[in-house]
């Protein structure tokens, strides 16, 4: 499978800079956001904006990129062709995945440059726990887009399932919008969406606020994460 | 064990439509065979039941001695397929899909050499949907050789060709089984069939009506040739 896996990531990586959406709702809009808020608010709104917007990237990947390329795939019978070779299609969902991770990686990247070159925002916790708290809060909205992927027996419904999720998350996860100017219902809807909590984190590592008080929220979203992966991974439909 | 594909009461059906209608099957190792009929006779249902790439609601498949659902990974290192439709993603270029391919199998063919045989070099650099026909049909040939399979299924794979293509995939196709590689392959033109196939069998409704080689069947049923017995076989009236 690792084998499989390692020829074919970079090929997918190669297709995923091929598709104009992916480029334009991953890297342009969150760094378009990002300059926006620097340039309508006050220094402190920008600072908890930045770690908001650095999440836009994993919910465009992670709720649109992921779960409708795999469902391409089985639209045009890509799944099939697989099914009739000896590859492991927990291969192929590493590859999407981890391609889907880079170009989210690349979008956090750029967000930050353009936070600290133009507002002189700092990350407060340091790059390391920056990463982390990114990489934790990745976890279950990827989680999310490979349920979609994995169940979604066609385009329509992985298209309706996907706008479901992201632009929820995008709107209220306090990616875009602060939930600190939210009233209280919304605010509670922020917090239980799985973003919300990843978002959470995202801006006490840009305050640098003591990484003890996330622990229970890590441990909550690396639960939700694992169990979820285990059904993507064992109700996987291939057409 | 010089059985390639064994079928034995294979049924499926979409709803209140009856796809296949217990199909029983042997195909030889090394011969090409033949599955022929109607649009919607159930060709591509056989085939597709039969490599486990489609459910079945009932039957038992054998290919090459395995199971294709339970032994899926070590089969198809062995078998070849080809499909009706694509299976591309979108924008992939003729070189990368062929990188694709390869990923998939564990000891693949060098696709480059594959390019060279069936005359796809200078190729690789263009949209895999912008191909020509019988550069796609190649192409998909390409694709079904990359594990140097014992065992190739062809579905449909003349559709829509011109004649001169078709003719380029057939003296291909030809030069495969002289190399040995059993071929299964479903077609509605019975001049291909006649001139590849060893043995064949018309479906009708999702049962075989009639099974043997093109001769047999031609004689079998009075005529000069395959097209004939064809017509014959599945009561098609004489258009005057």
């Amino acid at each position: 499978m690792m084998r499989g896996f390692l020829r074919l990531f970079p090929l997918e990586f190669k297709l995923a800079l091929r598709n104009p959406d992916l480029l334009l709702f991953g890297l342009g809009f969150p760094v378009g956001i990002m300059v926006l808020i620097g340039l309508v608010s006050s220094p402190e709104t920008t600072r908890l904006g930045f770690g908001g917007v650095g999440a836009v990237g994993i919910a465009a990947t992670g709720l649109m990129g992921l779960p409708l390329t795999i469902s391409d795939y089985r639209h045009r019978r890509v799944l099939t062709r697989f099914r009739a070779s000896p590859a492991d299609p927990a291969a192929l969902l590493l590859a999407q995945g981890l391609t889907q991770l880079c170009v989210a990686l690349i979008s956090a990247a750029l967000v930050w440059l353009s936070a600290a070159l133009l507002f002189g925002v700092r990350v407060e916790g340091g790059v390391l726990r920056y990463i982390l708290a990114f990489l934790v809060a990745a976890a279950p909205v990827y989680t999310l887009g490979c349920l979609v992927a994995s169940l979604a027996p066609d385009m329509k419904t992985a298209n309706a399932a996907a706008s479901l999720l992201y632009f929820p998350m995008l709107l209220l996860a306090g990616t875009t919008v602060p939930t600190e100017i939210m009233p209280k219902g919304l605010r509670f809807l922020a917090e239980i969406l799985p973003l919300g909590q990843g978002v959470r984190l995202l801006k006490s590592a840009v305050l640098g606020t003591p990484l003890v008080d996330d622990l229970p929220r890590i441990l909550a979203l690396l639960v939700f994460s694992i169990l979820g992966y285990s059904v993507a991974a064992t109700s996987f439909r291939w057409d | 064990m010089d059985t390639a594909l064994r079928v034995r009461g294979l049924r499926k059906s979409y709803g209140a439509l009856v796809a296949v209608d217990g199909v029983d099957l042997e195909v030889r190792r090394g011969e090409t065979f033949g599955i022929l009929g109607h649009n919607g006779a159930g060709k591509t249902s056989l085939i597709e039941c039969s490599l486990g790439i489609r459910a079945r609601d009932a039957g038992e498949v054998e290919i090459l001695g395995m199971n294709p659902v339970t032994e899926r990974k070590a089969l198809f290192d062995l078998v070849g397929v080809q499909f009706q439709e694509s299976g591309w993603p979108d924008a992939i270029r003729v070189g990368e899909l062929c990188e694709l391919g390869s990923a998939l199998y564990s000891r693949p063919r060098d696709w480059r050499a594959l390019c060279r045989e069936l005359g796809l070099v200078g190729k690789e650099k263009i949209k895999a949907k912008e191909l020509s026909g019988g550069e796609k049909q190649r192409l998909s040939i390409l694709l079904a050789l990359l594990p140097d399979p014992e065992l190739l299924f062809l579905d449909e794979l003349t559709t829509g060709l011109d004649p001169v293509a078709r003719r380029e995939v057939w003296s291909l196709l030809e030069g495969l089984t002289g190399k040995g590689v059993g071929i299964v392959l479903s077609s509605h033109y019975m001049d291909e069939a006649e001139r590849l196939c060893d043995r064949v069998t018309v479906l009708k409704a999702g049962r075989i009506v009639a099974l043997g080689s093109p001769a047999e069947l031609a004689e079998r049923n009075g005529v000069l040739n395959l097209e004939e017995a064809y017509l014959a076989i599945i009561g098609a009236k004489e258009v005057a």
